[in-house]
């Protein structure tokens, strides 16, 4: 017979920033805890004198089916979150540091390539003349150019013309949610500081020890503390494998800027613009710009940094103080180690540049949702195949990021070229970019329903960088006409998708005012 | 285009106000606003649907006077086609708006571009000694009128959407001549939801005032064979 203890009836999630708020969204609204003749307890632990990491502020599409699922209205969370809209990334001066370099990665093309894939045919004609990849079998980048938003205010809620995710505000999305959660999905919150927590013989935890006395028990636990790892890390001593050989980008100095002008266009885009030692990226929320330079400490000192970011947003810069965050760059060995399980920057993180941090949160929620134990003797099962999932997903993400710089020509700094180093190349990135040096990126590559990021962001990026194969055998591309047929209707989809839509600002004003309807 | 301005004696003193068609405002509209409680006249004649204002999103309840976007068959230069003209296809240069900073009063306004004013001809807003003419009295009581029907769609509207009443639907139908009939983006009352629906929401509705609504938009979908027939006769 089994023991009463064994089945899981509590979660305690010690954290209440992003991570620990879209996880405790996530699995209340899955196990229904605000029915009150529920016997699962979800308790979030928020410390209320450690700040969360309050950047992170870029999203993607997923986030647009987390909102709605978790039972969110789309106009509330844009009037709380300061939210605008983000249609991709754009990368300035990542191919060289010339002044016309420049392309996007977007979030939708106007047909599916794993259904029909263009671009071979992109390569043997439209690049020949200079036009881009993403103008080919897109109209976001148009879009983007023209500050447009992803759809109208006539469209319902959620719904898009053209698949959008979000920019947003970290400290009030935090916030938004955390009301969410206590009023509407039956969450608990205790505010105190965790000192410690105690764990049984078998080395599972059973409590956290709070500064302010109070001891909280629970039969699953979620360390979302950030950078610090309170449970998974100091408490249980998971390792933390760091990835700077890899990836050495390990600290940020962010600012955020005014508009000057209320009526300021606001960019439907993350701009993301590469420097002498790392990147810029740029964000355009409802009131102000949120800007940071994600660097390297062994090419750059924080002082240099700083000047380089204000030189990037220029006059605006003067009156306004800038942060430094030291970034913790790695991946612990385990995320999840017998009834503790690590979500967001306690379980890993790498730069932001690809915003893959928030996105891996939900996944990691929605995974654990989903085969969430009921009795810790299914635990071991549950963690070994979560563990798994996320180790490929790590290391694709890994892979993912790494490419931008493998497919850099930029030798104007020490930087730059040390980030085409072979060593720090991992094998399976090189393997992938083999391959791709002979023929086009194929849907087969990324079979895998786990694989973090779509085959259409690898294809914008390596095609936006230029790098295609060097001969493609015409015999195998016969399909010219349709191609051909193809790109004339995505250039008259650009027309018409664009023609209809208003400009960026223009709808987050009209979303304020009015609002989406849910039909 | 409109420009209405607050109704001031010293300055319109001599308006006059020229008879003249009175349908005039909806020659190219395939939709024409009602009120709530139009919604009783005009079901019997056309289909009465809501559908997305372009700038707001907001709902706004319609009659259906066309198949196709801005094609009307009930406009002609004889006059409206039909028995019930729509409230607010009646030109009228009076109308009341209201007064941003605080939205309970209103002020009646006129449109000083619409081509009914006149100096000369026409029935004048002002009598000799300055006070509001009868006529202008009628056409204030017809803009109160209007626009508190109109204050009603939009109470109506939440509590449809609350109860999660409304469907989206494309208009699509096949005329004699062949071509394809098409409207997109209407919105009506989901009859099988309805039929699902609760016995407490039920009478929510019902002590609301809401049902007749209810069942005269549902009925008015048979008016959209009228549209087809009309346009069909028109085609010949
Ligand atoms: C420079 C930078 C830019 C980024 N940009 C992006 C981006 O564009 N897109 C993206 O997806 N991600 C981005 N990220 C990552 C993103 O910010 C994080 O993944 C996300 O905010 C989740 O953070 P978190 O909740 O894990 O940690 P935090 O926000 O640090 O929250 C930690 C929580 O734990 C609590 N806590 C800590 N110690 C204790 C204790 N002892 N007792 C009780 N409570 C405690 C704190 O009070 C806090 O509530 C970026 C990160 C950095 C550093």
């Amino acid at each position: 017979m089994k023991k009463s203890s064994d089945k899981i009836n509590s979660i305690v999630i010690v954290g209440g920033g992003s991570a620990g708020w879209i996880t405790a969204c996530i699995l209340a609204k899955k196990f229904d805890c605000s029915d009150q003749a529920n016997r699962l307890q979800i308790t979030v632990v928020e410390s209320p004198d450690i700040p969360i990491v309050g950047v992170g502020e870029g999203t993607w599409p997923t986030m647009r089916r987390t909102l709605e699922a978790i039972g969110v209205s789309e106009n509330d969370f844009i009037r709380n979150c300061q939210a605008t809209f983000k249609q991709g990334t754009q990368f300035f001066d990542w191919k060289n540091n010339s002044q016309n370099s420049r392309y996007f990665n977007l979030f939708s093309s106007i047909f599916d390539p794993s259904d029909f894939n263009l671009a071979p045919y992109w390569m043997m004609s439209g690049a020949k003349e200079g036009l881009s990849y993403a103008d080919a079998v897109s109209a976001q980048g148009y879009a983007c150019e023209n500050f447009l938003a992803p759809k109208r205010i006539t469209s319902k809620a959620f719904e898009a013309h053209q698949s959008y995710a979000y920019h947003l505000d970290a400290g009030r999305f935090s916030e938004f949610l955390k009301d969410h959660a206590i009023k509407n999905l039956g969450v608990n919150l205790t505010l105190a500081n965790v000192v410690d927590a105690q764990t049984c013989e078998e080395g599972y935890l059973t409590a956290v020890v709070t500064r302010e006395g109070s001891n909280i028990s629970g039969d699953f636990f979620i360390d979302c503390t950030g950078f610090k790892s309170l449970l998974i890390g100091e408490k249980l001593g998971v390792n933390f494998n760091e990835l700077g050989d890899i990836l050495p980008n390990d600290r940020a100095v962010t600012m955020q800027v005014p508009y000057q002008d209320p009526n300021q266009e606001i960019a439907c885009v993350t701009k993301s613009t590469a420097r002498e030692a790392g990147w810029i990226w740029d964000i355009g929320l409802q009131t102000r710009r949120g800007v940071g330079y994600v660097y390297s400490s062994s090419f750059l000192t924080d002082d240099q940094a700083e000047q380089t970011l204000r030189s990037y947003v220029g006059l605006e810069a003067d009156n306004l103080s800038a942060r430094v965050i030291p970034m913790k760059v790695g991946r612990r060995e385990k995320f999840w180690h017998k009834n503790c399980l690590a979500i967001g920057l306690s379980a890993a993180f790498i730069e932001p540049l690809e915003a893959s941090a928030i996105f891996l949160i939900e996944a990691a929620a929605n995974m654990v949702s989903d085969i969430f134990p009921a009795s810790r003797s299914a635990m071991s099962l549950s963690a070994d195949m979560f563990n798994q999932s996320f180790d490929f997903r790590w290391t694709r993400t890994i892979d993912f990021i790494k490419m931008h710089y493998v497919l850099s020509q930029r030798s104007d700094t020490d930087y730059w070229l040390a980030a085409r180093e072979l060593s720090g190349i991992p094998d399976s990135l090189q393997a992938k970019l083999d391959l791709w040096e002979q023929r086009p990126i194929s849907k087969y590559d990324f079979s895998d329903i786990n694989e973090p990021f779509p085959f259409e962001s690898y294809q914008y990026v390596l095609y936006g960088m230029g790098r295609v194969p060097k001969d493609l055998p015409a015999t195998m591309y016969t399909k010219a006409n349709m191609a051909n047929e193809r790109f004339q209707q995505v250039k008259r989809a650009r027309e018409l998708i664009c023609d209809g839509l208003p400009k960026h600002r223009e709808l987050i004003n009209q979303v304020c005012q009015f609002g989406f309807q849910s039909i | 285009m409109s420009n209405y301005q607050p109704l001031d004696k010293s300055k319109h003193q001599e308006l006059k106000i020229k008879p003249i068609h009175p349908c005039v405002l909806a020659k190219e509209k395939g939709v024409i606003p009602i009120g709530l409680r139009e919604t009783v006249t005009a079901c019997a004649e056309y289909p009465v649907v809501f559908v997305k204002d372009d700038s707001t999103g907001q709902f706004r309840l319609v009659v259906l006077v066309g198949l196709r976007p801005n094609q009307s068959l009930f406009y002609s230069s004889d006059g409206w086609l039909g028995k019930h003209i729509p409230k607010s296809a009646r030109s009228s240069p009076i109308a009341l708006t209201q007064i941003a900073s605080d939205e309970h009063s209103l002020i009646v306004c006129v449109d000083t571009d619409s081509k009914m004013l006149s100096k000369v001809d026409g029935r004048s807003l002002f009598d000799d000694n300055g006070a509001q003419s009868d006529f202008l009295n009628e056409l204030i009581a017809d803009a109160e009128d209007l626009y508190a029907d109109h204050q009603l769609v939009k109470p109506f509207c939440d509590l449809l959407l609350e109860q999660n009443l409304l469907s989206p639907f494309s208009l699509n139908v096949e005329a004699e001549d062949g071509s394809n009939l098409e409207l997109k983006g209407l919105y009506s009352i989901d009859e099988a939801k309805l039929n699902q629906l609760d016995k407490d929401m039920l009478i929510k509705l019902r002590d609301q005032g809401a049902l007749p609504f209810v069942y005269a938009m549902l009925f008015s979908m048979a008016r959209i064979d009228s549209l087809l027939k009309r346009y069909n006769e028109q085609s010949r």
